[in-house]
């Protein structure tokens, strides 16, 4: 992502919430578009700036601005990954067929990550 | 009449018989064995006519491998299957064996196509793709399927519109090249669906009243509230689960959904050229591979339709194969304009751009 998205995203909110000593998030969503069904599906980790080192690394890790097209395969999963923090935002679109190497990493760490509780509350997953 | 497959050992035996009284069956096979040594595979077929003379014909015949990727995401995997081979009792190899057969049957019988690229390429696919893979999908050159995790769903290939589906978009990606986005997305999508519901109608010899018109049935666990992935008949009526929601599918262009997701909704939108396709064969009756299903493989496979090509150009070459084919004034043509004004589609005004001067 470009400057100007860098600094679009000092929100007047995420200025608030460093002025009231928030500790500042980071938060990686995972959208799993596509595929056979065309049933989207989302994962996502958050952690407090100060240790989030782990989800840095990987995030870091990623080749960003650099994702392999795919124009032949149908019906394969597109991976969207967006990287929130109060002063960055970054957003990828990988098809799956390039999720490999630190994108797989990044990917499968963010869906390991046990899915939110929703309100209200919804049966098990495990089904 | 009945017709048999004869293995190549046998064909070579007969290509070698010198007896006056097998001549032509020995020439037959000699030209066989050639034209699968220089070309692709063809079925030399064995049958006596009403004189009981012996009559030996050529057809095409697929020729099929099926490969294992052993829960892993390497491809092609380890061929497990190859054309001729008896079944292996893997349930997974062995119904995408038959399905790529089913598949080549409906377009070489019915449509006169030799495989997915009209010239007897080979029919590829991998079986047991990834852990727990939830899907199945054509990579440009085969279809590999998943054997789902087992909680929501079950292996991909225990349906045979999946397979038909995906091979479809190998004769797609040869014929008209729909551009996998927005709305050529969704009619690549649709013409999946529509071909992959048509190769099980075929296979099961179904009539559009008996047939299902489901996508996908059988592939859902008994856990989930649902038939099917899609209905052709009934967008959006497929699946309503706790845990999936229910199926988006919209059926009519009023619904038509906007989103940046899946190529913009190609597998959402596809519902209503689906609802289209399911609406002219209804008119028609009988069989919907039969008529509903000829216009939609000339649509594909002529001269006006674009790879960019929306509804309303797709509605337009539509329109123009019915007419080619069964004339202007035909009951196919008024079938085939009631079957887009029931999704709200109005066909593209002039499909070959008429020039003056
Ligand atoms: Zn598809």
């Amino acid at each position: 992502m470009g400057r100007s998205r860098d600094q679009a995203s000092f929100s007047p909110q995420a200025r608030e919430d460093r002025l009231i000593n928030m500790p500042a998030v980071l938060t990686i969503t995972v959208a799993r578009s596509g595929g056979f069904a065309g049933i989207t599906r989302r994962w996502s980790v958050s952690a407090a700036l100060d240790e989030a080192d782990e989800l840095i690394e990987l995030v870091d890790a990623c080749p960003w601005p650099r994702v392999a097209k795919d124009e032949v395969s149908r019906d394969r999963f597109v991976y969207v990954i967006t990287v929130r923090a109060p002063r960055k935002r970054r957003s990828a679109t990988v098809p799956e067929s390039a999720l490999t190497g630190p994108w797989k990493t990044l990917v499968n760490r963010v869906q390991e990550e046990p899915a939110e509780p929703a309100a209200p509350p919804t049966p098990p997953p495990s089904r | 009449m009945t017709h048999g497959i004869i293995p190549p050992y046998l064909l070579r035996r007969i290509s070698r018989l010198d007896d006056a009284k097998f001549a032509v069956a020995a020439h037959a096979a000699r030209v066989a064995l050639k034209h699968d040594r220089e070309f692709r595979s063809v079925r030399f077929d064995l049958s006596f006519d009403e004189n009981y003379d012996l009559v030996a014909t050529l057809v095409d015949a697929p020729d099929r491998t099926v490969s294992d990727a052993g829960s892993t995401e390497s491809l092609p995997g380890t061929v497990v299957r190859s054309e001729g081979d008896a079944p292996v009792g893997d349930a997974a190899v062995d119904e995408a064996y038959d399905g790529l057969g089913a598949t080549f049957a409906l377009y070489s019988e019915v449509y006169g196509r030799n495989s997915i690229d009209g010239a007897g390429l080979p029919l590829n696919a991998t079986v047991h793709y990834g852990d727990r893979y939830d899907n199945a999908f054509w990579d440009g050159e085969r279809m590999v399927f998943g054997d789902g995790d087992g909680e929501i769903f079950s292996r991909f290939t225990a349906s045979l519109s999946v397979i038909g589906h995906e091979l479809s978009h190998g004769v797609t990606q040869y014929s008209a090249s729909l551009v996998y986005r927005d709305q050529s997305g969704a009619l690549n999508e649709s013409v999946s669906d529509v071909f992959g519901a048509l190769v099980e109608q075929h296979s099961r010899n179904e009539s559009v009243g008996d047939a299902s018109w489901l996508i996908g049935e059988g592939i859902f666990t008994d856990e989930v509230e649902g038939s099917a992935l899609r209905s052709l008949k009934a967008p959006g009526t497929a699946y309503d689960d706790d845990i999936l929601g229910k199926d988006p599918q919209p059926a009519h262009f009023d619904d038509f959904v906007y989103t940046d997701e899946d190529g913009g909704g190609v597998h959402l939108n596809s519902g209503i050229p689906n609802r289209a396709f399911y609406l002219v064969a209804e008119a028609l009756g009988g069989n919907a591979w039969d008529r509903a299903g000829q216009i939609w493989y000339d649509t594909i496979t002529g001269p006006i339709l674009t790879a960019r090509a929306d509804f309303s150009a797709f509605a337009a070459a539509t329109l123009d194969a019915a007419g080619s084919r069964y004339g202007s004034r035909s009951a196919e043509v008024s079938a085939v304009r009631a079957g887009w004004a029931g999704v709200g589609i109005r066909p593209a005004s002039a499909p070959r751009p008429a020039k003056i001067g």
